[in-house]
């Protein structure tokens, strides 16, 4: 079930309507949570419910064989891995693995093909997997005890607003507060509502508009058009992943909101970023720490030698481009921003870039270009159109002032401004003065009104629904 | 008593703050907005169907015909089933055009799907535009656009249709315009019609408009050997069960006739010779004197004249057989 259906819509609310029955006995509300995530997720494909009730399980059972059995404990977290780590590995990386010994073989001069599995990629696995491997590897570190009711285990392992796109939360932040049960204060309700009405501003309105040029851009092998054709629509491909994925998360932690849960903040305005380092900060938080502390930490992070330390971020990088897709130009997206990373660790430029006359200006337009370029691999289809794209964007030669040499949408453009001017009120920090945080009645109209504005835009200013790119991790 | 008194009060009391919310008056607000902004639609369908009941019918149609006018958006606007009807003895006539359509397997095979297996005079009127003879890729087209519709988004289309026609996204541009029409530097109206004639009317027409943008698609996208082969294959196996085939030239604007010959790869000798050679019957109606409102597509009342004249030549054709026989 996607957010931006009407089916969702009629879900949601009947889940609302029925919270309030179920909300205040913790078995019964677990057991309406689990159902109601079942329902949620079985709605696209009911076969994949037995894999994450298979994976959960594994991971359930090993919590508590963790605690009643300490001495086995590492047995038990690498049992987890492995089932976790295996499924995923099947489901999402076995025809990629598949493909390139074959083409080895091949390379060596062997006719050998081994045969395709062409497996479904269940949504959302990458995200459900991880969410359940925190909660074995948490135990094992002893940073969080099991629980030992089952429908506790899944209401926090399936709770649908983040099931399937994320934010990734973690079971020590989650499970306690499952265990309560907030009042729906006026408050909560406004963030809410806030948080959804944005949410799904970003998608339905910037990230479809947007993707629309950006397919037809896309839809050819070879790239039409001139450098600076390309340079917009990847631009616009950067604030449309960014809000579409954004756009997920804020609906999912404004569902959470209204159901009296609180889902970490995912996405911080990456785009004003300074430096690389900055943007991963903001960037798909919940992953990027998840990386942080399960695999960047467990490799010694950055307490070893120099050559250590970039060593770990390569790693960290890597698994995480492998995480987004099994295909060599996610590798290569992760390759490009592990180069970023490692390059500002050693020559420090944005630092130096900062201390002239509005040096911090030129560094973060600086790592935005940088983003952008990164981005070319993260969205063509083949490595090869990766390639051409950039030869495009970077051919000046055919730079045309005439950027409509191809058609772009009006819209599209419009929306493209009306994000730039966005990110550019909050990097001027406009958001934390005077009118912006006042609490006169005044700005509570005006709040009001712009909320009911938004939501008439969403209706009305729609672009056709695609799925949310993320769906496919 | 008392307990039920302050139950009562505390009901009352909730009542009160919810009515006082923020947040439930900032959705009442938008409520009013959202039905303000859908009355104030420009292009409300007061004549024929909702657009996307319409295509979601459409779609849907299979088993149906006697008689089906094929081609892209000049056939779509061009041919009114009703008009033809009356000239021709024909029935259960169907206009199966959609934009940007080009003859590929998969609509050729439609078109057959849709006629009525038991029936036993079937004809099947091929309108031919070089846009139609180009070759897209699979995903172009409303027609493979339309074939991906979901079960679920053609049932709320159809049974639904004037709730989903109130939500289709607009600008607000559109709802200003009407607000007060007279702002508007155009008007176009389309009415949807059940037998698949889509009548547009556009003031001012632009006659020209579209000769500019045809230019560049052939400069992409020529006439395809591949797409002739299409044409001219399903035509033999037709005629070969016994379905009548006939094809015209569709119309459009002088100017894009010159065009079209020009530079879409289109050479009407040659392709008639093998649309006749594979067993169709070409039919000769004058393609360029009719009004057309942006050089591609005909005004409704050109359309009514037009289809007039294609049924006539029609029948002067199938009368001549009779008499040949």
């Amino acid at each position: 079930m996607q957010f931006n259906s009407l089916v969702f819509f009629v879900f949601a609310a009947l889940f609302f309507c029925m919270w309030p029955l179920f909300r205040r006995r913790n078995n019964i509300r677990w057991i309406y949570l689990v159902f109601a995530s079942f329902v949620f997720y079985g709605w696209w494909d009911w076969r994949f419910l037995f894999l994450i009730i298979a994976s959960g399980l594994i991971d359930f059972f090993a919590g508590l064989g963790m605690a009643k059995f300490p001495d086995r404990k590492k047995l038990l977290l690498i049992l987890s891995l492995i089932g976790n780590i295996g499924s995923l590995g099947i489901f999402k990386y076995l025809d990629f693995a598949t493909g390139n010994i074959t083409g080895i073989l091949q390379f060596l001069g062997f006719s050998f093909q081994l045969p395709a599995a062409n497996l479904i990629l269940p949504v959302g696995i990458s995200f459900y997997t991880f969410q359940s491997m925190s909660y074995t590897i948490d135990i094992y570190r002893e940073q969080l005890k099991p629980t030992h009711n089952i429908f506790h285990f899944f209401a926090y392992l399936a709770l649908f607003p983040q099931l399937v796109a994320g934010p990734i939360v973690r079971a020590r932040d989650l499970l306690p507060q499952l265990k309560n049960s907030k009042p729906l204060t006026p408050q909560r309700r406004w963030e809410g509502l806030n948080l959804i009405v944005f949410g799904f501003f970003k998608k339905v309105v910037v990230a479809d508009t947007l993707a629309m040029t950006v397919n037809i851009a896309f839809a050819e092998e070879s790239p039409v058009g001139s450098s600076a054709y390309w340079w917009i629509i990847m631009i616009m491909f950067a604030f449309q992943i960014y809000c579409d994925f954004s756009g997920y998360s804020d609906i999912a932690r404004g569902l959470g909101n209204w159901m009296g849960y609180e889902f970490p903040v995912n996405f911080r305005n990456p785009y004003i970023s300074s430096t690389f380092k900055e943007f991963w900060q903001r960037w798909h938080i919940s992953l990027s720490t998840w990386f942080r502390d399960y695999v960047y930490f467990s490799l010694g992070g950055s307490k070893g030698k120099k050559l250590q330390t970039h060593i770990n971020i390569w790693i960290t990088m890597l698994i995480s481009g492998l995480w987004h897709g099994a295909a060599w130009h996610f590798i290569l997206w992760a390759v490009v921003h592990s180069m970023y990373l490692s390059v500002e660790r050693v020559t420090k430029w944005p630092e130096k870039i900062n201390k002239l006359p509005a040096g911090r200006h030129l560094s973060t337009l600086l790592v935005f270009i940088l983003t952008v370029i990164a981005w070319v691999f993260f969205r063509a289809q083949t490595f090869s159109q990766a390639i051409a794209v950039m030869h495009t964007m970077f051919n000046l030669t055919s730079f045309n002032y005439n950027i409509a040499d191809r058609l772009i949408d009006n819209n599209a453009i419009n929306v493209l401004w009306v994000m730039i001017g966005s990110q550019l009120f909050f990097y001027f920090g406009l958001d934390k003065t005077g009118f912006a945080t006042s609490t006169s009645k005044l700005k509570v109209a005006f709040d009001s009104v712009f909320i009911a504005v938004i939501i008439v835009t969403c209706v009305f200013m729609r672009a056709p629904s695609n799925t949310f790119i993320y769906f496919q991790f | 008593m008392r307990s039920e008194d302050s139950e009562q009060r505390s009901a009352r009391i909730a009542m009160i703050n919810m009515l006082c919310d923020r947040t439930f008056l900032t959705l009442l607000l938008s409520t009013i907005l959202v039905a303000c902004m859908g009355a104030l639609r420009p292009d409300k369908t007061r004549v024929g169907m909702y657009p996307k009941e319409y295509w979601a019918k459409k779609i849907g149609w299979k088993h149906c015909a006697n008689v089906i006018l094929t081609g892209d958006s000049r056939t779509l606007m061009a041919l009114s089933p009703t008009k033809i009807k009356k000239i021709l003895n024909y029935d259960k006539i169907y206009n199966y055009g959609f934009g940007g359509n080009w003859y590929s397997v998969e609509y050729l095979q439609a078109v057959e799907d849709l006629l009525r297996p038991k029936e036993v005079n079937k004809v099947i009127i091929m309108g031919i535009s070089p846009h139609s003879l180009t070759q897209g890729n699979a995903e172009r087209g409303n027609f493979s656009e339309l074939s991906k519709l979901s079960k679920q988004e053609a049932y709320l289309d159809i049974h639904f249709a004037p709730l989903v026609n109130f939500f289709e996204p607009m600008s607000f541009r559109d709802a200003l315009e009407g607000l007060f029409p007279s702002i508007a530097s155009s008007h176009t109206e389309q009415i949807y019609m059940p037998d698949g004639f889509v009548a547009v009317h556009k003031t001012p027409s632009n006659r020209r408009n579209e000769v500019k943008r045809y230019r560049k698609i052939y400069e992409k996208s020529q006439v395809s050997d591949q797409t002739i082969d299409n044409v001219t294959r399903f035509i033999k196996k037709w005629t070969k069960e016994n379905i009548k085939v006939y094809g015209f030239l569709l119309p459009s604007c002088s100017e894009m006739y010159e065009l079209e010959r020009k530079v879409s790869g289109f050479n009407q000798k040659e392709f008639v010779k093998l649309f006749e050679a594979s067993g169709g019957i070409w039919v000769e109606v004058n393609p360029v004197r009719y009004e057309s409102f942006d050089g591609s597509h005909l005004q409704d009342h050109a359309a009514m004249e037009y289809s007039r004249d294609l049924a006539m030549a029609i029948r002067e054709i199938e009368e001549n057989t009779i008499n040949d026989n």
